[in-house]
């Protein structure tokens, strides 16, 4: 899901970093310098989270949860991904630091755009199993459009590109089901002792 | 979380600005990725290992980076060269040609990560967030990147404490339907449990007068040595520049 400095064309960097300042600001906007510490502490929440990982195989595979991040921050998520994937660019190496703009926007935008509907209708939902499908589609949504944005950028930047998508893809493959089931789990679990969180139309809650 | 071996060194690169590591290791990183000429990329590796020879990074810090690009360098090596045939259905091709594509790719990816892990990744993350204030960054950003660093610390003992507790009661980390939606379980756990934590945060900060300013508490000179350092990594970013526009 990140991708590494030096593969993306540069209109395809400019285009990324662009959206992604934009969508950046409009999560700025709906957060006051008061409520920063709550999505601060969110944001580390998610930072921490994604660290969270199932022995896959030889190796192992780590937890996204950009999905369940857009629930329960809403446009905050912007800015919160942002201090994410920085952190992991800088600290780590994970992904690259000329193509973090779009990075972000493969991670964010769908998860964001999935959660729109998803907390509005959280706020109706009654039955548990309605509840554990909506957590479900907002993390599978989330994750086929990052694959989707992430394939789009690889083929502007370079049509011959089209070679690694297969692989790519089936990478992301086991992601889909993990991120389905855990980021349902923590929906429910949310729905159960916090459910202002997850069905307030804007974050954070006052 | 935080590797804590990369930044208590001291070295030539450690006792430069911040910002001026900073912005010479954007620029130079935007520089190496917008060009695909090898001799600008050649050069480009050899100040990256110059660069991490002076920052003293030791091997250890470096080593999971290189990794990471080495999987990705196999799987361009790997899957780029190949072409399925346009009029028959399995039929593979091999273009030698593209090796070279997949060789330049490599290279860009090893070089901007030298170049930016000693010059950047040498600071340490809280003055990082200062520096990157005292660049005019928003505040509001600063603030939640100096409060990730701060939690994610506490957050991730917080998580270990709550898996060794579900370990105890028997559980496995398995990719399983049942076990994963134990993860998410945990990680609702985390997200409820850090509410509360960043309402006492908020109430302790509003106690301590927190009216919504930020105020930075490090600030930097900018010595002869920075200005110098400024100079070298400017002409470094115009060398490679020229060099690409050359060739």
């Amino acid at each position: 899901m990140h991708l590494a400095d030096g593969i993306l064309s540069p209109p395809v960097l400019v285009a990324g970093t662009t959206i992604a300042i934009g969508s950046v600001v409009l999560g700025l906007r709906s957060l006051d310098l008061h409520h920063i510490p709550r999505a601060a502490v969110m944001t580390a929440v998610f930072f921490t989270a994604s660290f969270l990982h199932v022995p896959l195989g030889p190796g192992q595979i780590h937890f996204v949860f950009s999905g369940l991040a857009a629930l329960v921050l809403g446009s905050a998520v912007f800015p919160a991904l942002l201090i994410g994937l920085f952190l992991q660019a800088i600290l780590l190496g994970y992904g690259g630091i000329t193509a973090l703009g779009v990075n972000l926007v493969i991670m964010a935008f769908p998860a964001w755009l999935a959660a729109l509907p998803a907390r509005r209708r959280l706020a109706r939902a009654s039955s548990r199993s309605l509840v554990i499908a909506i957590g479900a589609a907002v993390a599978v949504a989330s994750i086929l459009g990052s694959i989707a944005i992430m394939s789009l950028a690889l083929l502007l930047s370079d049509p011959r590109y089209r070679n690694l998508l297969p692989p790519v893809i089936a990478l992301h493959a086991p992601l889909l089901l993990m991120e389905a089931l855990a980021t349902a789990g923590a929906t429910a679990f949310l729905h159960r002792v916090h459910p202002e969180l997850i069905t307030h139309s804007r974050y954070p809650p006052s | 979380m935080i590797p804590a071996h990369i930044t208590p060194i001291n070295s030539p690169i450690h006792r430069v600005d911040p910002r001026v590591r900073f912005l010479g290791g954007l620029m130079l990183a935007l520089v190496l990725a917008l060009s695909s000429t090898p001799i600008v990329l050649l050069c480009g590796l050899a100040l990256g290992i110059i660069l991490c020879l002076l920052a003293r990074l030791p091997w250890i810090a470096l080593r999971p980076r290189l990794f990471t690009i080495a999987t990705f360098a196999v799987l361009l090596l790997a899957f780029l060269p190949l072409e399925i045939e346009p009029h028959s259905t399995l039929r593979l091709t091999y273009h030698p040609e593209r090796v070279a594509l997949a060789a330049t790719l490599i290279l860009k990816a090893f070089s901007i990560v030298l170049v930016f892990t000693a010059l950047v990744s040498t600071i340490e993350p809280v003055t990082l967030g200062h520096a990157l204030r005292h660049l005019g960054c928003p505040a509001s950003i600063i603030l939640m990147l100096l409060f990730t660093i701060r939690y994610a610390e506490t957050l991730t003992a917080e998580a270990r404490r709550m898996q060794a507790a579900m370990a105890l009661r028997g559980f496995r980390p398995r990719l399983h339907p049942r076990s994963l939606l134990h993860f998410g379980t945990l990680a609702g756990m985390l997200i409820a449990r850090s509410i509360d934590r960043s309402e006492r945060i908020m109430d302790a900060m509003t106690c301590r007068g927190f009216n919504g300013t930020f105020h930075l508490y490090r600030h930097f000179a900018f010595t002869t040595r920075d200005l110098v350092a400024t100079f070298l990594l400017a002409t470094a970013a115009i060398l490679l520049l020229t060099l690409h526009l050359l060739a």
